[in-house]
């Protein structure tokens, strides 16, 4: 990133992805529909990237942010489907570890 | 086949006094068309003022119809202003150190003018003096992408811009973080003919 947010930008890097999202969706009514899963997933490569200041970093997103990065840069198609399934297992991954790390209270988590 | 042997004359291109097979390029201004490519990401360098004195006086001196310089550009480096553009631009990727809002400025034309014809060719205007940013950019080590994917009107309010000026392209630049990845082209014999189609 060039520009170094300061402490209290959270806010504005939020609002900034929330606009994203939106100015996304409202291009998307007028360009071609195989340009939606690109938006959503450079959505969420934003959204990883604003986990990183804080140190949350964690090594299973990181590995998303960076597929996603290798992604944009590649200038052969892009089988899209395998990526995608690899991307969402691989942030399943990174869920799994927080719960395994914390005590289980949902009661969805209980032994069957 | 290339265009010199399907032709017993040089391409009328070709410089007058260019002896048959050479292929002069004074200060490596071929390879630079030739190497161009869209680069969207970027290392966190600002580019220098001189470069971007040397980059908005090669956007300038693009063609344009009439010589009618109808157009007008923004150039955003203040990182702040720069991200909350970006946000409203989902066709630029990267976070670039600098982004040029390219315009159509509707106001340079007279109520002469025909301003179906004028007009259109006003975006043709705008679009090559981008292209002349770009290998500028290219030339000077730099790298860029035009982005046609963004909404103008939350642009035109962030950036305080008067109602008669029409974003056209966007175009994001920076010291690139790779290097330039040429991307496929169609071969040249399926899209380049030789004095007739047929
Ligand atoms: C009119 C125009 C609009 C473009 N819009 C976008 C865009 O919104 N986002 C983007 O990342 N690239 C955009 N591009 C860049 C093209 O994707 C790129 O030029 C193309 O893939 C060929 O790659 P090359 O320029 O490296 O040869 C645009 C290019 C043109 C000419």
């Amino acid at each position: 990133m060039t520009a170094t947010p300061d402490p209290a930008s959270r806010d504005t890097e939020l609002a900034r992805l929330a606009a994203y999202l939106l100015a996304s969706s409202r291009s998307l009514l007028t360009e071609p529909a195989s340009y939606g899963p690109i938006r959503l997933i450079d959505a969420a490569r934003r959204t990883l990237a604003l986990l990183e200041p804080d140190g949350a970093a964690n090594p299973h997103y990181n590995t998303v942010k960076t597929r996603i990065e290798d992604s944009h840069r590649s200038k052969t198609p892009i089988d899209l489907p395998t990526l995608l399934d690899e991307l969402c297992l691989q942030m399943a991954h990174g869920l799994k570890g927080i719960h395994t790390a914390q005590p289980q209270t949902d009661e969805h988590s209980e032994p069957a | 086949m290339t265009a010199r042997a399907r032709n017993a004359t040089p391409p009328s291109g070709s410089p007058p006094h260019a002896p048959p097979g050479s292929s002069p390029d004074p200060g490596g201004a071929l390879r630079v068309l030739r190497t161009r490519s869209v680069i969207r990401e970027f290392t966190g360098e600002p580019i220098t003022d001189a470069d971007v004195d040397a980059l908005v006086t090669a956007m300038v001196a693009a063609p344009t119809g009439s010589n009618r310089q109808a157009w007008a550009f923004i150039v955003i480096r203040e990182p702040q202003r720069l991200l909350s553009v970006r946000a409203f631009a989902p066709g630029v990727i990267g976070t670039p150190p600098l982004l040029l809002v390219a315009c159509h400025d509707h106001s340079r034309y007279t109520d002469e003018d025909d301003a179906r014809v004028v007009r259109e060719l006003g975006r043709l205007c705008v679009a090559m003096a981008v292209e002349n940013f770009m290998l500028a950019a290219h030339a000077l080590g730099l790298g860029a992408c035009p982005a046609s994917s963004f909404l103008p009107e939350p642009i035109r309010l962030l950036l305080d811009m008067p109602a008669h000026l029409e974003p056209v392209l966007l175009v994001s630049a920076g010291h690139p973080a790779h290097p330039p990845q040429p991307s496929e082209r169609r071969d040249i014999d399926e899209v380049v003919r030789y004095d007739s189609y047929a």
